[in-house]
């Protein structure tokens, strides 16, 4: 029996964000617990059954980060970060331990809400497993790295990719050798962080094999099967 | 500083080094004057022992005649006179010529007058001028010039029926003083003097010289460490300050980075505040409005801060596939193909720090889609520098306005304003990136009309 009404835990110690922040997420509908520290963050998760926390990232005392990797320790609800940094050394950190996705402050209060019903259907369904278990997939001498979400070519070079463009190979790594439909692949695409996704399946999958594959035109990875779909077609490792 | 002043040195050793050079030269020079002078006493003693030999011969024998065979030889040459000789430029050295006329009266009584004088050859009558010794050099008129340059030693004798007797014969000097023992020396004390010199002044200078290293080639505030204080005590000191200053300096550029990130997250937390506030307020239109002044204020934070903080970078270069990265970011710009990448017939990886080259490849695609409307791309490599070319349509910049472009804040028109987006901090931003990636920004008009943007970075 689903709840009614999401309970998020609001943590920041910046009352001025925290109080208007809460009373826009209760109008939306949901049930706010507001923390000021990590260590009332702590009582509250023990207190309550929280659905999503939001975590300010630079709390004096213990701070964010290290309350994402116990929440995450205990296999606790999603984390989405509230970060001041927009430096992508944080996100990967922030990911790496745990937390499942990041707003860079000032953020626009409806894209969290955005995000909060992201987090909050992928808990509600199967979460899946391989989220952040840091797993590295290796195909043909390319590494794709979940943790960091990276992928790094033959030659060991970082090959950046689109969020679109990671989860939709990041889902057809993982099912290496099945064919998978263009809707297939729009479920598995739809991600954790919100953005425009509504983008075709086929360009994606074109802006990709650019990126990837040795000829384009001829495709060795992604291959187009007629009247199906795509799949992937050389043998991928994991480790 | 005056031209004829050039050739002289510039650092310190060499100044010192010609200074104290200069100095022995001066010295030696001195010193072979005083010992020419004592030389040429003593040969005058020698000259006038010469006359006294050769005259006494005169007197034992009586009379002399010039066509005595003795004469060929003529290194003393005598007159008869039967006033006394006055010859001009000629000064009686007193104190020989007594000594002269004290022998010469206790053999010779008749003597009665002695005078002793020293001046030029040239001065003297015909009949007194020295000749050279050799009999070939008489038939040589310039050899018996140049010996005639010189000085003699005039001895007059007053005897006994009142004429006189004059001898002279040449002063010799050639080759009293000898010329290589004084060479040898002047080389031993150059020698002896310079060397421990050129060390001493090495073992100072070496630590100014490594300070001078240091501040030209790392700058005030490098993160190497302090410099051991070296050298005598005042190179010391100057080391030691330079250390102390250097420390102040690295100690405030702390406090800078220090600040700025305080003023980011300071002025973040209000702006986010706000931005949640925003929502609150009723009227749509008004609310995106205050919507789109925060991000911009937002924006105008992060581009100075990223300027501020970008020689202390935290991101660690990563090799990265460049062209792979020039399609993401036209990806996320004009997802409608208004940004055209070329497909690159090999891929272009680079030593690079990916977020920050990803804003400087924002900021000019973000350009060349305001003013242009759409791009070409393209990215090249040839092994030392990956060049990404953004060649938009839109209306170009007056060549004179292509520099001042990467000033911070300036904007090619003045009709450029605000509205149309961007901090003015774009290109000062995207160049100080590329040089951080031992590369360049270069902004030029097409021939074709637009602006062609070259992004390279050292690979």
């Amino acid at each position: 029996m689903p709840k009614t009404r999401p309970h998020i835990l609001l943590v920041d110690d910046e009352l001025s964000i925290r109080d208007p922040l809460a009373r826009y997420l209760e109008k939306q509908g949901y049930r706010v617990t507001e923390a000021g520290n990590a260590a009332s963050a702590r009582n509250a998760l023990k207190g309550y059954d929280i659905d999503v926390v939001l975590l300010d990232i630079m709390m004096p005392g213990e701070d964010g980060l290290s309350l994402t990797r116990h929440v995450a320790e205990v296999g606790g609800p999603p984390v989405i970060l509230l970060t001041a940094r927009s430096e992508e050394a944080d996100r990967i950190l922030g990911l790496e331990i745990g937390a499942d996705d990041y707003v860079v402050k000032p953020f626009s209060p409806r894209e969290l809400v955005a995000r909060i019903k992201v987090a909050l259907r992928r808990t509600s369904g199967a979460a899946p497993a391989n989220g952040n278990g840091g797993a590295i997939w290796s195909f043909d001498g390319w590494q794709l790295r979940t943790a960091e979400q990276q992928l790094f070519d033959p030659h060991g070079a970082l090959v950046p990719l689109s969020s679109g463009e990671y989860r939709l190979l990041e889902a057809m790594v993982e099912r290496a050798g099945q064919v998978l439909n263009r809707d297939q692949l729009l479920d598995l695409t739809k991600g954790r962080v919100a953005g425009p996704f509504d983008r075709a399946i086929d360009n994606q999958v074109s802006r990709l094999r650019r990126k990837i594959e040795p000829d384009s035109k001829d495709p060795k990875y992604i291959k187009t099967i007629w009247g199906g779909g795509y799949r992937f077609s050389v043998e991928v490792q994991r480790s | 500083m005056a031209r004829g002043l050039r050739i002289f040195p510039k650092t310190l050793t060499g100044r010192i080094m010609l200074v104290t050079a200069l100095g022995i030269f001066l010295v030696q020079g001195i010193n072979s004057f005083i010992r020419y002078e004592a030389m040429k006493g003593r040969a005058v003693v020698e000259a006038s022992s010469l006359i006294v030999a050769v005259t006494a011969n005169r007197l034992d024998f009586g009379a002399i005649e010039p066509s005595r065979p003795l004469e060929r030889r003529p290194a003393v040459r005598t007159m008869r006179s039967t006033a006394p000789l006055v010859v001009e430029g000629f000064t009686t050295t007193e104190e020989l010529a007594q000594r002269v006329a004290m022998h010469l009266q206790s053999v010779y009584p008749e003597v009665q007058a002695v005078r002793l004088s020293v001046g030029p050859i040239r001065n003297l009558p015909e009949q007194l001028k020295p000749r050279p010794r050799h009999m070939h050099a008489i038939r040589r008129p310039d050899i018996i010039e140049r010996y005639r340059r010189g000085e003699a030693a005039l001895l007059s004798l007053k005897l006994a029926d009142g004429s006189w007797l004059h001898s002279t014969t040449k002063i010799r000097t050639r080759g009293m003083l000898p010329q290589w023992p004084l060479l040898i020396e002047t080389l031993l004390i150059y020698i002896g003097v310079l060397i421990p010199l050129l060390l001493v002044i090495r073992q100072m200078s070496k630590p100014l010289q490594q300070l001078n290293n240091r501040l030209s080639n790392a700058g005030l505030a490098s993160d190497e460490p302090p410099l051991e204080p070296r050298g005598p005590d005042d190179v010391r000191r100057l080391i030691e300050s330079f250390n102390a200053a250097e420390q102040r300096v690295n100690a405030m550029l702390t406090e800078k980075d220090v600040m700025l990130g305080a003023i980011g997250h300071d002025l973040k937390t209000p702006l986010a505040s706000l931005r949640v506030r925003i929502e609150s307020v009723e009227d749509e239109n008004e609310r995106a409005k205050m919507a789109t002044t925060v991000e911009e204020m937002v924006q105008i934070l992060d581009d100075i801060l990223i300027l501020a903080r970008l020689g202390k970078s935290s991101e660690t270069p990563v090799l990265t596939d460049l062209s792979a990265l020039v399609e993401m970011v036209a990806d996320e710009l004009g997802p409608d193909d208004r940004l055209a990448v070329a497909e690159s017939a090999e891929k272009c990886r680079a030593m690079v720090r990916p977020v920050l080259l990803r804003r400087a490849l924002r900021n000019l695609m973000g350009n060349a889609l305001k003013y242009g409307g759409r791009a070409d791309i393209a990215v090249r490599c040839d092994g030392t520098f990956v060049a990404i070319t953004i060649e938009d349509e839109g209306p170009g910049v007056a060549a004179d306005q292509l520099t001042g472009l990467f000033e911070p804040f300036a904007r090619a028109e003045n009709s450029r304003n605000r509205a149309s987006g961007g901090t003015g901090l774009g290109l000062t931003i995207a160049r100080a990136i590329a040089r951080a990636h031992g590369g360049d920004v270069i902004l030029e008009n097409r021939s074709e009309g637009g602006l062609r943007a070259i992004l390279r970075v050292r690979q």
